[in-house]
């Protein structure tokens, strides 16, 4: 698939089918996500991919912003001793969002890329997340990414191409 | 009786009433009435399964909330027009019951 297929067609999937999703393919979206741009180099983020259905479960019920159960949940998250050392108890957590955000993106990505569908959530609950998985407390949860099959992509809303300002703020590309 | 069934999804519920609760502290204001309608569209679903439940009832509710909740990304109007359309229904069925 060409890239920029992938980035126009990817679509947040929140319905999933009961299709399972490979331990490989999910190691090939799990491997994009660390392949990802990252602040200093740090890599201060870290992967929990959560695969049994009696966990994934539990962590919808903590999640109000999960309705259907995918295959696979990556919990997406910063150490925060790691990130707070190399940039500072001020900045840390600035650059380390703008990283899990990069690494969630290249995930979705290759997810669409092996066709599964995916969806970024933060609407969910990181005390009772880190309890469910044992996540210790200098790893902070960010972002869930939910990961499955589907029957149907979303339709894409419309883009807002007034966002584009080229040279000066306010100018649309009429003095280009 | 409780079913064993039914006991899970009540305390499914409580676990979604609790966690939107501390995430709508920090979430966007639109995203209360849609947890609060989802809640009862759970809570119908949890009823459905019970013995002595109005289910034709609770049915038509949770259908009318499931059909159009998700248009409050793209369409506020029609969400409000089915928070319009649930209390009304809700309304009526109030007005029906015997005192």
């Amino acid at each position: 698939m060409e890239l920029k297929q992938a980035i126009m067609e990817r679509r947040s999937v929140r319905q999933f089918t009961a299709q399972g999703v490979t331990r490989a393919e999910l190691e090939q979206v799990l491997e994009a996500g660390i392949w990802a741009p990252c602040a200093g180099n740090l890599q201060e983020w870290e992967f929990v991919c959560v695969t049994r259905p009696e966990m994934i479960g539990k962590m919808k019920v903590v999640s109000p912003g999960v309705f259907w159960k995918p295959q696979a949940i990556v919990v997406v998250c910063v150490d925060s001793t790691k990130a707070g050392e190399a940039f500072g108890a001020r900045n840390a957590g600035r650059w380390s969002i703008f990283d899990c955000a990069m690494a969630a993106q290249n995930m979705m990505l290759r997810a669409y890329d092996l066709g599964i569908g995916s969806c970024a959530i933060g609407s969910f609950n990181a005390i009772a997340v880190r309890e469910l998985l044992d996540i210790p407390e200098h790893v902070q949860p960010e972002l869930l990414l939910l990961l499955g099959r589907y029957e149907s992509l979303p339709k894409p809303p419309p883009r807002k191409t007034e966002v584009i300002h080229w040279e000066r703020f306010g100018s649309h590309g009429g003095d280009r | 009786m409780i079913s064993k069934e039914f006991n899970r999804k009540l305390m499914e519920l409580i676990g979604y009433m609790i966690t939107s609760a501390r995430g709508l502290v920090d979430e966007p204001k639109s995203y209360g009435p849609f947890r609060l309608v989802e809640g009862v569209s759970r809570l119908c679903e949890a009823l459905l399964a019970q013995e002595g439940t109005d289910r034709e009832f609770l049915a038509e509710l949770k259908t009318t909330i499931d059909e159009t909740k998700f248009v409050l990304m793209t369409d506020m109007e029609a969400f409000v027009e089915m928070l319009d359309r649930t209390t009304l229904l809700y309304a009526r069925k109030l007005k029906a019951l015997e005192e």
